[in-house]
C-alpha cells in the first residue's frame, strides 16, 4: 500500500507534520499556556480496513483509557482520536479544571475528569489539525468532540471504526503536558477522499522546497 | 440576486447568538440574548463582553475564546460543568430552585469583514433539563425518610474524599453515630414517633455541620459523617458539640415529648490506611462508647 505515496513523499509530510505540531505546541503554549511538546509523528499508510488492528498493536495495553473522538472537514478530512491514560486524566484535571468549578458541579469526580478531559482534547485536536491544515493550505471546520468511554479497548475500537474502503494515512503522536506531568496519544486518520489532495498538496510543498 | 435573509433566523431563534470580535467586544446580539438578559442589542453592541458580564472571565472561557480564534476550533461550554456561562435570570415560568438560568452554549469561529476572524456564541437553556436531572440524581442519593445522603451515596463519596485527602495532603475525619436506647423510644412512643427522632437527629447535625460535610444515613439509627479537611481534635470538639446539641434537644411530635442521647466513634485517615479502613476504626470508636455507658464520643486514631 506504500506505493501510494513515495518514500520522498512520506519525508515531506512527516516534516509538514513536525513543523505544524511544532507551530501548535508553541501555539498552545503562547496562546492559552498549556506547555505541550509532540514526539515526532509516525506516518503510516494503510488499508482502512487494517486500521483497528494496527490502533491495536501502536496502544500499550497496560492502562484503560480515555478516548475522544472528533470528526474534521476540510478538502483534507478524517478522524481523530485522543486518548488519555486514566490516571493522566486525572491530572489535567487537577491542573485545568479549577476546584471551585468541581465542588459547584455536582459532579462526581469521574464526571468531572471526563468534561476536563474533553475540553483540553477539542484544544489539543484543533491546535494539531488546524496546524497542520494550514501547513498543506487548507482550512478545517470541526465536529464536537465525542467522549468514547474512559476504559477503551481494542474490542470497543473495533466496534467503532466503521469498515472504510481504500486507503487511510494514519498519524501517530505522543503529546505531553509539561506543566501537568501528563500525556497522551493522538491519532489523525485522514479519509481515503482526501488522500489524492494531500498528495498533491505534498507535492507542491516539495516543489516549493527545490 | 438575493439570497434569503438569514438574519430573519437568527431574530426568530429560540437560543441566543451573540457574535464578538476578537478582542470580545460585541458586534451582534440578537432579540433572544436582548430578552434573556435585559440588555438591549444597542447596549450590547460596541462593548466587551466582560464588561457586561464581568463573572464570565474565567481562566476556561479565555482558554477557550483564544483557541477558538487562534485555532479555528468550536468549544463547548456544558451545563454538566459550567452550570452557565452567561449570568442571565431563569426566564418566566422557568422550574423553582436555580439562581441562574442553566445553559449549553457553543463558541465557534466565524468571517466578517476583510479576512478577520470573530467568534460566534449561542445560547441554549436547559433550565428545565437541569431541573429534571437534578430531581433524579437527588432521588438516587438521598435518604427519603430523613433527606441525609444514603448509605450508597456515602460509600461511593467516602471513597472519592479520602482520595483527594491523600492527593492534597489534606486531613479527613469520619464520625459515626447512633441513637442511644433507639429500640426503646420506638417502643414507647409508637414506630411514626421514631422516625421524628431520626429527622431531629438530622437536624441537630445539620446545624452543627459545615457545608462541605457530608451526612449520611448508615442504616437504621446509625448515621455516619464525612468532615473534610479535619483533624482529630477538630473533629472530637465537632463530636462534643454534636453530641451536647442532641443532648439538648426535645424531640416533640404527636402530643409527645422526649429527649434523647446519642453515642459516637471517631477516627480520621491514616497514612498507612488500606482503603476505607477509617470507617472500620469510626465504627469500633462508636462500639466502646456504646460498651462504656453511652451518650459520649470515643476516638480510634
Amino acid at each position: 500500500m506504500q506505493q501510494t505515496f513515495s518514500e520522498l513523499e512520506l519525508d515531506a509530510l512527516r516534516e509538514l507534520m513536525n513543523v505544524g505540531f511544532g507551530l501548535a505546541a508553541v501555539s498552545l503554549s503562547e496562546v492559552i499556556d498549556l506547555r505541550v511538546t509532540l514526539t515526532v509523528p509516525k506516518i503510516s499508510v494503510l488499508e482502512a480496513k487494517t486500521i483497528p488492528d494496527f490502533l491495536e498493536g501502536e496502544i500499550d495495553r497496560a492502562p484503560a483509557y480515555s478516548m475522544i473522538e472528533q470528526f474534521f472537514f476540510g478538502r483534507f478530512s478524517g478522524t481523530s482520536f485522543l486518548l488519555v491514560p486514566k490516571e493522566e486524566g486525572k491530572k489535567l484535571a487537577a491542573l485545568f479544571g479549577d476546584e471551585s468549578s468541581y465542588r459547584d458541579s455536582e459532579l462526581d469526580f469521574g464526571s468531572f475528569e471526563r468534561e476536563v478531559v474533553v475540553e483540553i482534547g477539542n484544544i489539543v485536536i484543533g491546535a494539531c489539525v488546524g496546524k497542520l491544515a494550514e501547513m498543506l493550505k487548507d482550512r478545517v471546520t470541526f465536529q464536537p468532540p465525542r467522549y468514547l468511554g474512559s476504559d477503551v479497548d481494542a474490542v470497543k475500537l473495533r466496534q467503532h471504526l466503521a469498515e472504510n474502503e481504500g486507503v487511510a494515512l494514519v498519524f501517530k503522536t505522543k503529546f505531553s503536558f509539561s506543566n501537568a506531568d501528563a500525556y497522551g496519544l493522538l491519532f489523525l486518520i485522514a479519509a481515503n477522499d482526501s488522500i489524492e489532495w494531500t498528495k498533491k498538496a505534498v507535492d507542491e510543498y516539495i516543489e516549493g522546497l527545490a | 440576486m438575493n439570497g434569503p435573509d438569514f438574519r430573519q433566523i437568527l431574530d426568530g431563534l429560540g437560543q441566543g447568538i451573540a457574535i464578538l470580535d476578537e478582542k470580545a467586544v460585541v458586534l451582534y446580539w440578537n432579540p433572544w440574548m436582548e430578552r434573556a438578559s435585559g440588555i438591549p442589542e444597542s447596549g450590547a453592541v460596541g462593548r466587551p463582553v466582560v464588561e457586561l458580564f464581568p463573572s464570565i472571565d474565567t481562566p476556561s472561557l479565555k482558554r477557550n475564546f483564544k483557541s477558538v480564534l487562534s485555532f479555528g476550533i468550536s468549544a463547548y461550554f456544558s451545563n454538566r460543568l459550567h452550570k452557565h456561562l452567561f449570568p442571565f435570570k431563569p426566564l418566566p415560568g422557568s422550574p423553582e430552585g436555580f439562581d441562574r438560568m442553566q445553559q449549553n452554549c457553543v463558541m465557534g469561529p466565524i468571517s466578517y469583514g476583510e479576512g478577520k476572524r470573530a467568534v460566534y456564541v449561542t445560547v441554549e437553556d436547559v433550565t428545565e433539563t437541569a431541573f429534571y436531572q437534578r430531581k433524579l440524581v437527588e432521588l438516587t442519593i438521598r435518604d427519603v425518610l430523613t433527606t441525609a445522603y444514603n448509605r450508597r451515596y456515602f460509600d461511593q463519596r467516602l471513597l472519592e474524599e479520602i482520595e483527594r485527602a491523600r492527593r492534597y495532603a489534606h486531613e479527613l475525619s469520619l464520625i459515626m453515630v447512633d441513637i442511644d436506647h433507639f429500640k426503646a423510644i420506638n417502643d414507647r412512643f409508637g414506630h411514626p414517633f421514631g422516625d421524628e427522632a431520626l429527622r431531629a437527629l438530622v437536624r441537630s447535625c445539620e446545624a452543627t455541620m459545615r457545608t462541605t460535610d457530608i451526612l449520611a444515613r448508615y442504616g437504621g439509627e446509625e448515621f455516619c459523617l464525612i468532615l473534610p479537611e479535619t483533624g482529630r481534635a477538630e473533629a472530637e470538639a465537632f463530636a462534643e458539640r454534636l453530641r451536647a446539641a442532641v443532648e439538648e434537644r426535645r424531640v416533640s411530635a404527636y402530643g409527645k415529648e422526649t429527649t434523647m442521647t446519642i453515642s459516637l466513634g471517631v477516627s480520621s485517615i491514616r497514612d498507612d490506611d488500606d482503603g476505607p479502613a477509617v470507617l472500620h476504626r469510626a465504627d469500633e470508636g462508636l462500639y466502646a462508647a456504646k460498651a462504656s455507658g453511652r451518650n459520649r464520643a470515643v476516638t480510634v486514631p
